[in-house]
């Protein structure tokens, strides 16, 4: 479904991502793992097209997505979710949904609507709030929400616990991956928390200075982690 | 029903309810100038149309009325044997395919004031073009515009009649002001604000922004097209005025007076800016400072327009409300 074969990524002449390599199945969750500007945006990024200057190859569903635009990527089925968050301010959370349909990928059944908002149990009283009038959690909830609209092919979620309070990550976490499994929707998290990339995924990429030092299941990421740890440590 | 959204729909009907008994109650200058509000007023929600929904900011408006205006004006004047409304039509589209030319080079890079000052340059060039026309008259543009007769077989509308006209303009100020409204509050309206406001976010949700750019550009160059292509008959004149800095700057002064943030908007300012000079042109020298005070006085007290102030009234009428009822429960 997704793959990369010796991606590099700079930003003017800074050489950000080094010989990235990996592939995702349909319906497939991985984490990608690893400090604070180790690469996991700029990787992110990467495949959207949403900045960096990218080399190698990327592939979609069996196509090159060398020369498509970011919008182009999501209208293939790729939908970023940055970790600013930024949901539409002066739309209401139904409209900020709703949006997120009108560009995505026709030959994929969307999800409607109010079951998605029935599925984030903090956005059910605020359908009809617009987006400027909610906390940092309610609008987190809904920018995620906003990528699984579209159903995509893939859903890329970059941190998307920064700044919660532990208890919304929780609920966050829970539905994500629910949310994901039940829609078929495959997943690539950047994230820091151990835990909630466990709680949303099954594999694991750990990224260090912009090369990948881990690659595996959680199963082998708990075999190897004293030689993981040194990769995540500050 | 509650007060705010029966009032709307009372003020419209009450200002179209003004609009159609004007040739009863006014004088024949005052009604001329009435139906050029009516044209301003196209022009600037056209100009808003960009700015409000695109983030388009553009200072060259006036080329495309000036456009449809000459189109219109070059195929009366010369005698071209053309049918009126397919004259109006034809003027409209030449507006919508210079609009989309231009903004097919123009968005391909520029934004903010870039764009603003290409488009300005681009207005200038096309008018230095005109008044270098013999046939587009040169600087003294075209003009003893014959106004028509419309004859539909069954029936005739003679436009001659000043009358006539007026009514016509009204019921294309209808139809765009309608149209436009019914555009800017569908699916599309909320797209484009979306690009407004967070283009990158827009396009990360599949939305082509250039492609819908382009498209608010044309639409709002083909509307000032047929602002301008109206305006030509109804002054009878056309000439490099209608398409002069001065004249793009209309739209953005009758959209700050009436309150960009308001659909309404621009048609208050068009219709206050109109009121102003009409109020003020026996102050020769002076008019032209007075639309200017009243302008410094709208920006720094109510930034949000006539529009805008009238929302925060209201906002501030039912707040009142809120808390005295809070303290009668109590």
């Amino acid at each position: 479904m997704l793959e990369l074969e010796g991606v590099n990524a700079f930003y003017d002449q800074s050489h950000i991502l080094h010989d990235i390599g990996f592939s995702m199945e349909e319906g497939g969750r991985v984490a990608i793992l690893g400090r604070n500007g180790a690469g996991k945006t700029t990787l992110l990024k990467s495949i959207m097209n949403a900045g960096p200057r990218v080399q190698g190859g990327i592939r979609f569903k069996s196509r090159a997505l060398a020369n498509a635009s970011p919008d182009e990527r999501a209208r293939l089925g790729l939908a970023f979710v940055p970790e600013d968050r930024r949901v539409f301010g002066h739309l209401t959370s139904y409209e900020n949904l709703k949006i997120a349909q009108y560009g995505a990928s026709p030959e994929r059944e969307k999800v409607p609507i109010d079951d998605l908002i029935g599925r984030f149990p903090m956005l059910v009283p605020l359908r009809n709030r617009p987006g400027s009038q909610m906390s940092g959690g309610q609008q987190q909830m809904l920018a995620v929400a906003r990528g699984i609209a579209a159903r995509p092919h893939i859903m890329l979620l970059d941190e998307p616990t920064e700044g919660l309070a532990p208890v919304i990550v929780a609920e966050l976490a829970h539905e994500v991956a629910a949310c994901c499994r039940d829609y078929g929707i495959g997943l690539l998290l950047a994230e820091q928390s151990i835990w909630f990339s466990r709680q949303c995924t099954e594999r694991v990429l750990v990224i260090d200075t912009g090369r990948i030092v881990f690659s595996g299941s959680w199963q082998d990421f708990d075999e190897n982690a004293e030689r993981v740890q040194r990769h995540l440590a500050i | 029903m509650n007060g705010s959204s029966f009032m709307r729909p009372a003020v419209i009907l009450l200002f179209v309810a003004a609009l159609a008994a004007a040739p009863f109650a006014v004088n024949q200058g005052l009604l001329f100038l009435i139906g050029i509000a009516m044209l301003q007023a196209m022009f600037a929600l056209s100009w808003n149309l960009m700015f409000r929904y695109a983030g388009l900011a553009s200072f060259g408006h006036a080329m495309f009325y000036g456009i449809g205006g000459y189109a219109v004006a070059a195929i009366i004047f010369h005698g071209f044997p053309l049918p009126f409304l397919l004259a109006i039509l034809l003027s409209t589209a030449i507006g919508a395919v210079v609009a989309f030319v231009v903004a097919l080079i123009v968005l391909q890079r520029a934004a903010g004031i870039q764009l603003a000052v290409l488009t300005l340059a681009l207005s200038q060039l096309v008018l230095l073009f005109v008044s270098y026309t013999d046939f587009l008259g040169r600087d003294d543009g075209l003009s003893g515009l014959a106004r028509p007769v419309l004859d539909f077989g069954f029936f005739t509308l003679d436009l001659r009649s000043p009358t006539a006209f007026y009514y016509f303009i009204m019921v294309a100020f209808a139809l765009v002001t309608a149209g436009l409204l019914w555009f800017v509050s569908g699916r599309f309206g909320r797209v484009l604000l979306a690009v407004r406001i967070d283009s990158e976010r827009a396009a990360f949700l599949g939305v082509d922004v250039r492609r819908k750019r382009i498209f608010v550009f044309t639409l709002a160059g083909a509307i000032a097209s047929f602002a301008g292509a109206l305006a030509a008959p109804w002054a009878q004149i056309i000439s490099t005025d209608s398409m002069s800095w001065f004249n793009s700057a209309q739209p953005m002064l009758a959209t700050l007076l009436g309150g960009a943030g308001s659909y309404w908007g621009p048609v208050i300012g068009a219709f206050g800016l109109i009121l102003v000079n009409y109020f003020t042109r026996t102050f020769v020298g002076l008019s032209e400072f007075m639309v200017g005070g009243i302008l410094l006085f709208v920006v720094l007290l109510a930034p949000s327009g006539i529009a805008g102030f009238f929302e925060m009234l209201r906002r501030m009428r039912n707040r009142t409300r809120t808390a005295s009822a809070r303290e009668h429960n109590q």
